[in-house]
């Protein structure tokens, strides 16, 4: 518990949690275009996440589920609601969370297999599954909002995230972690330890035996769901990056809560997944357009990111659509077949990129 | 001392079997050299080499010890610098001689004021008279004020006002920006239309091919050759300044590989420091050299300085500096050092070490600065085991190990302010033109050490305004233009037209 004089004293003075500063994009974050140069695999309205198996691809787009077909997707699901994450697992059975709300298995021995609840609160926005021995990883961005309403837990400064175990053979659920800053996305580390993405505090966690310690932090996006690299390491989405007017706007609680009740949500100062299609959109000072162009370094209301982590949580190169850029709201990512596939929300589309070209090019 | 008149029409000023000796030891000997009228005459040479020496001895700041100095064939030994002065020589040294509080104009008449001096007709005669000479300068206002071109453009106008004939110029380009130096080369060329001959002392040998009509080589206070400026190229420059052909360590090769990124150790976030930093964001990695290149007023230095708790950030909304990801806020050096940041200054004479203190005694100096705790007592014999480390490990080169740190030359110097900071056992370095004012063999002494320091994991910023050195050095190059980093180059991608273009536009 932070002394309230202290507290007051940060504030005044701008420092300490008080200081509305972003980290720069620099080093192996060095802005480039490769999401923009990236090939168009199918456009796909709401598409949500990926998921890679051995042999197949999966995709999901609003109640739909595909699996790559030669250049193409090929419906192979059709649930009740919309899909809000989806994994797959090694033997070919999938996971789905609908509407956030349920999560459920697809083929395999426990086809048909669901949850809804956990340690006696029920799912409410679940925005990530990942596939351990035996075990189901579950991510759940917030308790107070649905899984569509993110930027308001966001201007609500959430914190009511949780990740949840299922070991769906046993029928047992538990909670490994409460009170996350939005959780979202998960994976298995190297050393034993799951990965947990804390959007709201820009950071990923590892939890190790119920300890959670910061193994990438202070980072200049809000990260998000993350995928096994096929030579060790991660790749790890960040469906938008920070900016320091939204993180003045965080620390103004009369601001945030007058914009909240007056505003149409699509034009809060807050991030967005996709951004420049209204003038009645938000801009922050400094030429985000000169002579009608959006200048590459204005501040972004949404971005695409991409970044690929070591196995020992350092990051080794980055993929971007910068402000002036077509694909942003990154939201998945998956490696198969010698490509890296990547879904852009904002842009609704599934893109694709050679491994070999990223390697050679990315910072 | 008569010595026969065979100087020849043309040279007004020569040196024959000139020997200077300090202490037994001798800066410069059996130097046999001359200058022709309205030339430029460069001299080069190492640190050490007896440049300043043999400027000095023309210049009457000291005296020779046997030999002989002709002026247009006359033999003159100058007890002062005064008595050279009379008969017009001026030096103009690296650090102005000028008096910061007085105007300009004041600064020109200086010692030869009337007895009622109306200060109103100074300032009309200092405007004609630099009028005369075409150097935009106001007459009125304070020396204190003006950049170092300018200072150096009134430091000329004083030789030229007392009839200098010769003027001999010690690095005069050290302290200036690329666009200053532009200024102060079309003043050489001014002056030497003038007839003046000059004589021209400097680091920067691609100034010597530039300007200079003759070169000459000393080294180890011997004149190595001399001979006209068409004759030479920069490797047989360096060859003749150092013995060695070290063109292919220096700038010569373009970088084929870079360090891998380490930890990231130093984040500074949207720092702002009233008008020279604004919104500065950057990063330093562990393991790499981080080149910082931009123009003077880019902010460079003073993002730095308060990285290392030398100046202050702004008190309301100044960003932050996050040192392993923690936000630190030095407003002093010393806990700076003590968390493991060291940062080597531009400035190294006034800021960089002790004038009258001994080499190990500085070194030492940097110990004390990062114990926390001191100890009562200092230690002798601690001291004097850094002072042979360093000594030994950066090649610090002196007549005696106990000689004052102002009787070094300027690469010797420079190594001990980085002997001072390196034995403080640093994780972050910040060196400030690390290699302004000194010469080429201790620029690359410099420059292994530089990369020595990042081979050992350690992070290195290099805060350069000569592009071929940060070229050469960087792993990664970041440009600062108008208080902030504007862009970012991988060594392998960046050229010197890239660099600048960033810097500019």
């Amino acid at each position: 518990m932070k002394n309230p004089l202290s507290a007051w004293l940060d504030r005044l003075l701008g420092r300490g949690e008080a200081a509305t500063t972003v980290p720069i994009m620099d080093g192996a974050l060095r802005p480039n275009r490769l999401l923009d140069a990236a090939q168009v695999v199918a456009r796909l309205s709401g598409i949500e996440d990926i998921a890679g198996s051995a042999d197949q691809l999966w995709v999901c787009a609003g109640s739909d589920v595909y699996r790559l077909a030669g250049d193409g997707l090929q419906k192979a699901h059709n649930l009740p609601a919309p899909v809000t994450a989806l994994a797959a697992a090694p033997d070919g059975r999938l996971a789905v969370a609908l509407q956030g709300r349920q999560v459920r298995l697809l083929g395999g021995a426990h086809d048909g297999a669901q949850l809804d609840q956990v340690a006696g609160q029920p799912l409410r926005s679940v925005n990530a599954l990942a596939f351990g021995a035996q075990t189901l990883w579950i991510t759940e961005g917030s308790r107070q909002r649905d899984y569509t309403q993110w930027s308001h837990d966001l201007m609500e400064l959430g914190h009511s995230g949780r990740v949840c175990a299922w070991h769906w053979a046993e029928g047992s659920s538990k909670e490994i972690a409460k009170d996350l800053a939005f959780a979202f996305g998960a994976a298995e580390g190297a050393d034993g330890a799951l990965l947990v993405s804390e959007s709201w505090r820009h950071c990923v966690l590892a939890l190790r035996d119920g300890q959670a310690q910061p193994w990438l932090h202070d980072m200049p996006a809000y990260p998000s769901r993350m995928a096994r690299a096929a030579d060790g390491g991660f790749w790890l989405t960040c469906f938008a990056a920070r900016t320091q007017l939204v993180e003045f706007v965080l620390r103004e609680p009369t601001y945030r809560k007058r914009m909240m009740a007056e505003i149409d949500p699509a034009y809060w100062i807050a991030p967005a997944l996709s951004s420049g299609r209204s003038y009645l959109e938000p801009l922050q000072g400094a030429g985000v357009k000169q002579m009608g162009i959006v200048k590459p370094w204005a501040p972004p209301r949404s971005y695409g990111l991409v970044i690929r982590v070591s196995a020992q949580g350092r990051i080794e190169s980055s993929l971007h659509s910068r402000v002036d850029g077509h694909h942003h709201g990154i939201t998945a990512v998956a490696e198969f077949d010698g490509a890296l596939y990547v879904a852009s929300k904002g842009s609704g589309q599934l893109l694709r990129l050679p491994l070999a070209s990223i390697q050679g090019s990315a910072a | 001392m008569n010595a026969p008149s065979t100087a020849t029409p043309e040279v007004v000023l020569e040196l024959r079997q000139a020997t200077k000796k300090y202490a037994g030891v001798p800066a410069i000997e059996d130097v046999d050299f001359n200058l022709r009228h309205g030339e430029v005459h460069a001299l080069l040479g190492e640190n050490g080499a007896g440049k300043s020496t043999l400027s000095k001895v023309l210049a009457g700041v000291v005296t020779l010890s046997s030999g002989h100095m002709l002026l247009e064939g006359r033999e003159v030994n100058f007890k002062t610098p005064l008595e050279a002065h009379h008969h017009g020589i001026a030096m103009v040294f690296q650090e102005t001689s000028l008096v910061p509080s007085m105007t300009v104009a004041q600064n020109l008449f200086l010692g030869q004021e009337a007895f009622f001096n109306r200060l109103r007709g100074t300032y009309i005669a200092a405007q004609q008279f630099l009028q005369s000479l075409n150097f935009d300068v106001n007459p009125t206002a304070l020396v204190g004020m003006l950049g170092a071109a300018q200072k150096q453009m009134v430091e000329i106008a004083r030789a030229v006002l007392n009839n200098a004939r010769i003027i001999i110029f010690d690095e005069p380009t050290a302290t200036l920006t690329p666009e200053e130096k532009r200024y102060f080369f079309d003043l050489v060329v001014q002056l030497k239309k003038r007839g003046v001959s000059i004589i021209f002392i400097s680091h920067a040998l691609e100034e010597a091919l530039l300007l200079a009509d003759r070169i000459t080589i000393l080294r180890d206070g011997k004149l190595v050759v001399t001979d006209d400026k068409d004759k030479f190229d920069r490797a047989r420059i360096i060859q003749a300044m150092v013995g060695r052909d070290m063109s292919q360590t220096m700038y010569g090769v373009h970088k084929t590989r870079v360090r891998p990124q380490g930890e990231c150790l130093l984040s500074v976030q949207n720092l702002r420091m009233a008008s020279m930093v604004k919104n500065n964001s950057l990063s330093v990695f562990a393991g790499q050299v981080t080149g910082v290149f931009g123009l003077v007023g880019a902010g460079r230095t003073e993002t730095f300085k308060v990285v290392a708790g030398l100046i202050k950030r702004d008190f309301f909304y100044g960003g932050e500096v996050r040192l392993r990801g923690r936000p630190v806020r030095y407003r002093v050096p010393a806990p700076a050092v003590r968390d493991g940041i060291a940062y080597i200054t531009e400035d190294r004479k006034f800021e960089g070490f002790f004038d009258h203190m001994s080499i190990p005694r500085n070194i030492y100096l940097g110990v004390l600065a990062k114990k926390k705790s001191r100890k009562p007592l200092v230690s002798a014999a601690e001291e004097r085991g850094l002072g042979e480390y360093w000594t030994k490990m950066l090649s610090i080169r002196a007549i005696d190990k106990n000689v004052n740190a102002v009787e070094l030359s300027g690469g010797n110097q420079q190594k001990v302010v980085i002997a001072k900071s390196l034995a403080q056992e640093p994780d972050v370095i910040i060196f400030d033109e690390p290699t302004r004012g000194v010469d080429v063999g201790a620029i690359a002494e410099i420059h292994a050490e530089i990369n020595r320091l990042a081979d050992a994991g350690k992070a290195v910023v290099v805060i350069s305004s000569y592009l071929p050195e940060i070229l050469s050095l960087s792993d990664r190059i970041l440009v600062a233009k108008k208080g902030k980093v504007v862009e970012e180059f991988s060594a392998l991608e960046a050229t010197e037209e890239k660099i600048m273009y960033a810097a500019i536009h």
